[in-house]
């Protein structure tokens, strides 16, 4: 479904250095209905990976094909859960009405949107706060609300950007578990960028480790076949935390030499 | 170096002050016996250096004003001034804040606009609205137009650069987020960055008003025979003491009555808009 060849991203450079690539050689191929992980170390560029799959921006080398087309421009085939929820909300709009927005301008007919947005608000219990603004809800209930809001248009590939990163860590795990939840029920597909490794061998299927930036690449790619739900206590999770750990801490000491 | 803490207002504020607002609610205490008080202590103040310290035909006593502004209202003198400096500073505010709005957008969305119009702009700040006023009179006379043009004139800049700086602070991710959504061009200008500038636009708009209400009187004073400005010029090249107080009192008063009912317009109608995002 979506493919990524020898991707590369290089920014101009700052006067007087060279221009040093944030990543490349990426390559990775998602099937319909994957959940992948891209865990990194901060600097990675493995939110920059995310926004050229997104097609806020392109790459500097590469392809990148959506359904065997060249991806150049964002599209509703393709929605975006920002970390930020309090910037990528529309605070002028209440809960329901931001969950509706996608589907206004699609020109959903009003009647049918309201409709929908109301069901996917339901499957993130917030039917009770759906007349409320963003700035009277909690964090985890705005990051809610932007999921409902990315689901509501029925994408094919939903694009996460460290989504829980910003919620403490008993929110964190409670949203992982929703989000799973809602991921075995619409079965959609799934690419989440994290640096936590705990919460990447939770909720993927496949877990692609990146070297420390600049010059990042993908070190390698992790099948994750442990039975869910996963629990951190369960057998195997920790053996599989250890070898995902290890291979980021190579590459740390390796930067560090 | 030490820093030291500024105290809270309450803190300077007198036992005698505090025990006198004590029978209100806090709250209440704050927000209305305070300004009270501190109106007091200003009236008081003024009548005690009236005829004590200061000659009273230089500063009137209050109740001098007082004596004066009630025949210049009974007369109509007063409303009609009023109304005649009311009526250019909402003609020219409505017009300098709607084209200021527009061509503020229009700046941060496009970079070439913007890098065209931006030296413009950074010229004419400096150029005060009484600057323009011997120019605003050889072009429209002395007639409403050239205090239409010269109230535009003050409010249209700071409309402008606040609107603009409004729009480029949209977050990049807002813009995104619809983007990912389907969003194209128009959709996301409509229904992204105008209601994401709505707060900057207010905030450039509140300043704009006193800028209206300062620029208004120097242009009565030099060209007109209504309005405020007029009466302060009439009444200072008669040497009337008193009725100089009272057109400052009146200045002061509409001003203030004005930029409450633009924060209670605002409030009722746009109050979604200048939601905090964050919680």
């Amino acid at each position: 479904m979506l493919r990524l060849l020898g991707v590369s991203k290089t920014y101009p450079p700052a006067r007087g250095r060279s221009p040093a690539p944030v990543f490349r050689d990426v390559t990775l191929e998602v099937a319909q209905g994957d959940f992948w992980c891209i865990v990194g170390p901060s600097g990675c560029g493995k939110s920059t990976l995310l926004t050229l799959i997104a097609g806020f921006d392109r790459p500097s080398g590469g392809r990148i094909l959506f359904r065997d087309r060249q991806v150049t421009r964002p599209g509703k085939d393709r929605a975006v859960v920002f970390q930020d929820f309090n910037a990528a909300l529309l605070p002028w709009l209440t809960a329901r009405e931001n969950v509706e927005f996608g589907l206004r301008v699609q020109r959903v007919p009003r009647a049918a949107r309201s409709e929908i947005a109301l069901r996917y608000l339901e499957l993130v219990g917030l039917t009770a706060h759906r007349d409320k603004f963003p700035s009277e809800l909690s964090g985890g209930m705005k990051q809610r609300i932007q999921i409902a809001r990315a689901l509501a248009t029925e994408p094919e590939l939903l694009l996460m950007d460290e989504p829980f990163g910003s919620l403490d860590a008993y929110m964190r795990l409670q949203m992982q578990r929703e989000l799973l939840g809602l991921w075995e029920h619409a079965r959609r597909t799934v690419i989440f960028v994290t640096h936590d490794i705990s919460e990447s061998i939770t909720v993927a299927d496949r877990i692609a480790v990146m070297t420390p930036g600049p010059d990042a690449r993908i070190k390698a790619i992790i099948p994750n076949a442990l039975p869910r739900p996963r629990d951190p206590s369960a057998p195997g999770f920790g053996q599989m935390f250890a070898h995902v750990r290890s291979l980021l801490e190579w590459d740390t000491r390796a930067a560090q030499v | 170096m030490r820093v030291f803490r500024q105290p809270f207002p309450e803190e300077t504020t007198g036992t005698a002050l505090r025990q006198l607002i004590g029978w209100l609610p806090p709250a209440a205490a704050r927000r209305i016996g305070l300004p009270l008080a501190s109106l007091s202590v200003f009236v008081l103040t003024w009548a005690y250096l009236s005829g004590h310290v200061i000659n009273a035909h230089l500063l009137p006593p209050p109740e001098g004003v007082l004596r004066t502004a009630i025949p210049m209202a009974a007369t109509g003198e007063l409303l009609r001034n009023m109304a005649a400096s009311l009526q250019r500073i909402a003609v020219g505010f409505i017009a300098g804040s709607l084209v200021g709005a527009i061509l503020g957008v229009l700046m941060a969305r496009i970079r070439t606009f913007a890098d065209f119009l931006d030296p413009v702009v950074q010229l004419f700040r400096f150029l005060s609205p009484t600057a323009m006023i011997p120019i605003a009179v050889i072009w429209f006379g002395i007639g409403e137009i050239s205090k239409y043009f010269l109230i535009f004139y003050a409010t249209v800049f700071i409309v402008l650069i606040n609107t603009a700086a409004g729009a480029l602070r949209t977050p990049e991710i807002r813009i995104r987020g619809a983007q990912s959504m389907g969003a194209g061009e128009k959709a996301v200008f409509l229904l992204v960055i105008i209601p994401s500038t709505v707060p900057y636009i207010l905030a450039g708009m509140r300043i704009a008003l006193a800028s209206a209400f300062m620029a208004i009187i120097p242009a009565e004073m030099l060209a007109a025979d209504s309005g405020l400005g007029f009466l302060l010029q009439q009444s200072g090249l008669l040497i009337q003491t008193n009725r100089i107080f009272v057109a400052l009192a009146v200045i002061s008063a509409l001003g203030f009555l004005a930029d409450l009912v633009f924060r209670v317009l605002t409030g009722l109608l746009l109050s979604r808009y200048t939601r905090e995002e964050g919680g």
